[in-house]
């Protein structure tokens, strides 16, 4: 509850000052307590940083659309992407898959080919003027059509049609539908657009896990990192006994504290991490990393540079066989539907406005109504509404998949994740059933559906 | 500390039982109790030398042969190619097989038990001359590279995710046990375990290893039945149960109806047989989700055929229209001796209640 409260203090700041928080590159506010810090670096004039709900700090241009880039992912059939320094996004209109996905072989006609829109049109360029000049990372690339491109550590950048206000993370994410650090299933997902952001503000002994509950605190090699409620702002209570099976995190002799990171002396000489003011840890007997086990001991809790917004009102956590998931007031497991096609340049299907050749295909084989038998919509209230900008309510056609208008006969008002609707499974027939998890091409992460997983005690469906 | 606890206890009784030198009924029997844990399960398929009598056509085609074999110079639309092949998968048909083929396994040897009593006009007979041997689903997978032995890539990949994916612990343990030889009164719980299994240096399973059972997500993997113990061979009383089976993809589970073991008992292991009624519709669905159609291509396995074959096989458990709804099926399993670790309490999942934990 602790931390349901603090989210929920979360979501109120952030409403009080706009539906995104928006950090200027030199200023601090008190929210950076409940958001991600990050490191100030230099940046071109006409950018700037944006700390958005769930991706935390990201680069925007001056109209605050968020920066992506599109990095080289190998494919089962061959590579697609950028590498440095090369971008290939470009106005070519692209007719036939790749055959990049076995074991289907390439040279099809794509769906609804004749409206399909170029990469351009979808995923505009950070054009860089002529005589604009490198700043730190960022760079100037050439494209092939003579005009220059910034780029962010050598990677070109690119904004997203599909986000419409300040702090939209729409076009892509940080978290990848085949899991962290590409799961069991590689790249199988497609090579995906991610959104580009300043380092995050911490120690070189941590790094930042995204997933459907936050942005998780690990350790380098992956550990989760915990604190105890027993602890004070300063101060370690965790001796002996404890710290055995809660390993303190030590810092090194000389180092100096450093924005949200501190240290606590626990004996002369021996400094141990502060995150916050508070002392962080590792659980011995965590057989997964990172893991959300240590958090099921009474008054330790997993750590997090910024908490997700919560999900709607109403909606439900359930127990199952692996972990826990997302469900609606019911108990029913949610789902996301992930599409991304085989043409060289990726165009994702995962979108109402994308082609819905691909998903009614797999959820009904090409059958509308079967798609709202076996994945029915998350029905939303008339008057619903979201706290947070990742979950909102729209109106679908369900005969097209497209958007419809409201009081549109026959459209559907119902709940999206990052602007595209989320999906109940018709063989779940009690809480906690998964039975739609990863339906669909390369086990849902291609062209298919994935439960909304918020733990996993023993796979990578959520950490 | 808890954990902790048990871990130290585990650990000081295998380091007993390893001190102690080869272990002993008598040892494992003190407390009329033995476990075992899981170590080797692939379907039992059984295969001559150069697998021409059961496949004298030889063996399946695959997705990838089975594409072309569709669509090739009948159209180039992705939709009515790729997405319709996907679709396919999910959404099988049960008519005739459309240009493709199917090929069953023929003769009228295979491995597994007589599950129904009886001796049938489509039972197999053992290799040992036993009649009535229910197996219907060898006839399935025994042509199909994926599922034959030694390494189809599916049997190999089912087998070492069992290993290694501490999902699919399966844990039996053997309570009221007189003697491992002979006892015409046993039970036998089925668990998942949460630990890994153990290995010697050169990587082996090896028995001794501890076992926490789990009773948090565990608890509806969990099962008792009775059993006979008859010249060190245990056999089980059937029973319906559901069983992990994951490669980490997706969670899902077996289901099988009157489910049985026979297994060869010794105080390091556990070898023979298991067998049931497997769940047509969850053992197909397990499939797809498990593995995409690229890896099913590795062993040339084509699943919707697969499922036409499995629908037609089928032979028990009908609804209510008379449509057999599972399969008579045999697994090849062997167990190493493990020490099953029981909490002291119920343990509770985190620690608070479903529906309204939305804590971090």
């Amino acid at each position: 509850m602790r931390y349901l409260k603090s989210l929920v203090s979360a979501v109120a700041i952030a409403a009080s000052i706009g539906a995104a928080a928006v950090v200027q590159a030199d200023t601090k506010t008190t929210k950076q307590a409940l958001t991600e810090d990050y490191v100030r670096e230099d940046m071109p004039a006409g950018f700037q940083v944006v700390v958005a709900e769930f991706e935390g700090p990201v680069f925007a241009d001056a109209k605050g659309k968020t920066l992506y880039n599109w990095p080289l992912r190998d494919l089962r059939n061959g590579p697609a992407g950028e590498q440095k320094g090369k971008p290939t996004c470009t106005d070519t209109k692209y007719t036939t898959n790749a055959g990049l996905m076995s074991p289907y072989p390439g040279g099809m006609t794509l769906p609804e080919v004749e409206t399909r829109p170029t990469c351009v049109q979808l995923w505009p360029p950070a054009y860089a003027a002529a005589d604009a000049k490198p700043v730190g990372k960022w760079t100037i690339v050439d494209r092939t059509d003579g005009k220059k491109q910034w780029a962010y550590e050598g990677l070109a950048l690119y904004t997203s049609v599909l986000d419409k206000q300040i702090g939209d993370v729409v076009g892509g994410s940080s978290l990848s539908p085949r899991g962290p650090d590409g799961g069991l299933a590689g790249d199988a997902e497609g090579a995906m657009r991610e959104p580009v952001g300043p380092p995050t503000a911490m120690p070189k002994q941590f790094r930042i896990r995204p997933f459907h509950r936050g942005r998780l605190l690990t350790t380098v090699e992956g550990r989760s990192v915990y604190q105890w409620d027993k602890d004070a702002d300063g101060n370690s209570n965790c001796t002996n006994a404890c710290a055995r099976e809660w390993a303190p995190i030590l810092a090194p002799d000389r180092v100096q504290p450093q924005g949200e990171w501190s240290t606590v002396e626990r004996s002369p000489g021996v400094k141990q991490w502060a995150f916050r003011k508070r002392p962080v840890y590792t659980h011995v007997l965590d057989e997964k990393t990172p893991s959300q086990q240590g958090g099921d001991v009474p008054g330790w809790h997993n750590v997090y540079t910024q908490l997700a917004p919560n999900p709607p009102k109403g909606f439900t956590v359930q127990d199952m066989v692996s972990g826990q998931v997302l469900a609606d007031a019911q108990g029913r497991t949610i789902y996301i539907y992930n599409c991304n096609d085989d043409a060289p340049d990726q165009q994702s299907c995962n979108h109402p406005a994308a082609p819905q050749a691909y998903r009614f295909m797999i959820c009904g084989k090409g059958d509308w109504q079967r798609c709202l038998q076996q994945f029915p919509y998350v029905i939303a209230a008339k008057d619903a509404k979201s706290d947070s900008r990742i979950w909102s309510v729209m109106d679908i056609d369900p005969k097209t998949g497209k958007r419809a208008q409201p009081g549109d006969a026959g459209a559907l008002h119902v709940w999206a994740y990052r602007d595209r609707p989320v999906y109940l499974c018709g063989r779940d027939k009690k809480p906690g059933d998964v039975e739609c998890d990863a339906w669909g091409e390369f086990s849902g992460i291609r062209n298919g559906y994935k439960a909304f997983w918020l733990r996993d005690d023993f796979g990578r469906n959520s950490i | 500390m808890k954990h902790n606890s048990i871990l130290i206890a585990a650990a000081a009784a295998a380091a007993a039982v390893l001190v102690s030198g080869a272990a002993h009924a008598d040892d494992l029997l003190k407390d009329r109790t033995i476990g075992y844990v899981l170590i080797n399960k692939a379907f039992a398929t059984w295969q001559s030398a150069d697998g021409k009598t059961e496949c004298p056509q030889g063996f399946n085609h695959g997705p990838r042969e089975q594409f072309k074999e569709l669509f090739e110079g009948v159209t180039n639309k992705y939709a009515e190619t790729q997405l319709q092949y996907e679709a396919e998968i999910h959404f099988p048909g049960t008519g005739p097989e459309p240009r493709v083929f199917f090929r069953e396994a023929q003769g009228k040897t295979a491995l597994g038990l007589n599950l129904d009593g009886k001796v049938g006009p489509n039972d197999f007979t053992g290799p040992d001359g036993e009649k009535g041997i229910d197996n219907q689903m060898y006839r399935v997978v025994g042509c199909t590279e994926n599922y034959r032995g030694p390494d189809g890539s599916a049997r190999h990949f089912i087998e070492s995710y069992m290993q290694k994916f501490n999902y699919n612990r399966w844990l039996f343990e053997l309570t009221n046990v007189d003697s491992l030889a002979d006892d015409d009164d046993v039970t036998v719980t089925i668990y998942r375990g949460l630990d890994g299994l153990t290995t010697d240096a050169a990587g082996n399973f090896t028995s001794g290893g501890t076992q926490r059972v789990d009773l948090n997500r565990g608890k509806e993997f969990i099962y008792s039945m009775p059993g006979k113990i008859k010249d060190g061979v245990l056999t089980t009383a059937p029973a319906d149960i559901t069983f992990p089976e994951s490669q980490q993809r997706g969670f899902p589970y077996q289901s099988v109806h009157a489910w049985q073991a026979r297994l060869k008992l010794s105080p390091e292991g556990a070898s023979g047989l298991m067998a049931g009624y497997l769940d047509v519709e969850r053992w197909y669905h397990n499939l797809p989700q498990q593995w995409s159609t690229h890896h099913r291509s590795y062993g040339a396995e084509p699943l919707p055929s697969q499922y036409r074959a499995m629908v037609r096989l089928a032979d028990g458990y009908p609804d209510a229209s008379g449509k057999n709804t599972a399969i008579s099926t045999a697994w090849e399993v062997r167990f190493a001796q493990a020490l099953i670790m029981h909490p002291d309490a119920p343990q509770t999942i985190a620690g608070k209640p479903a529906k309204t934990d939305i804590a971090r």
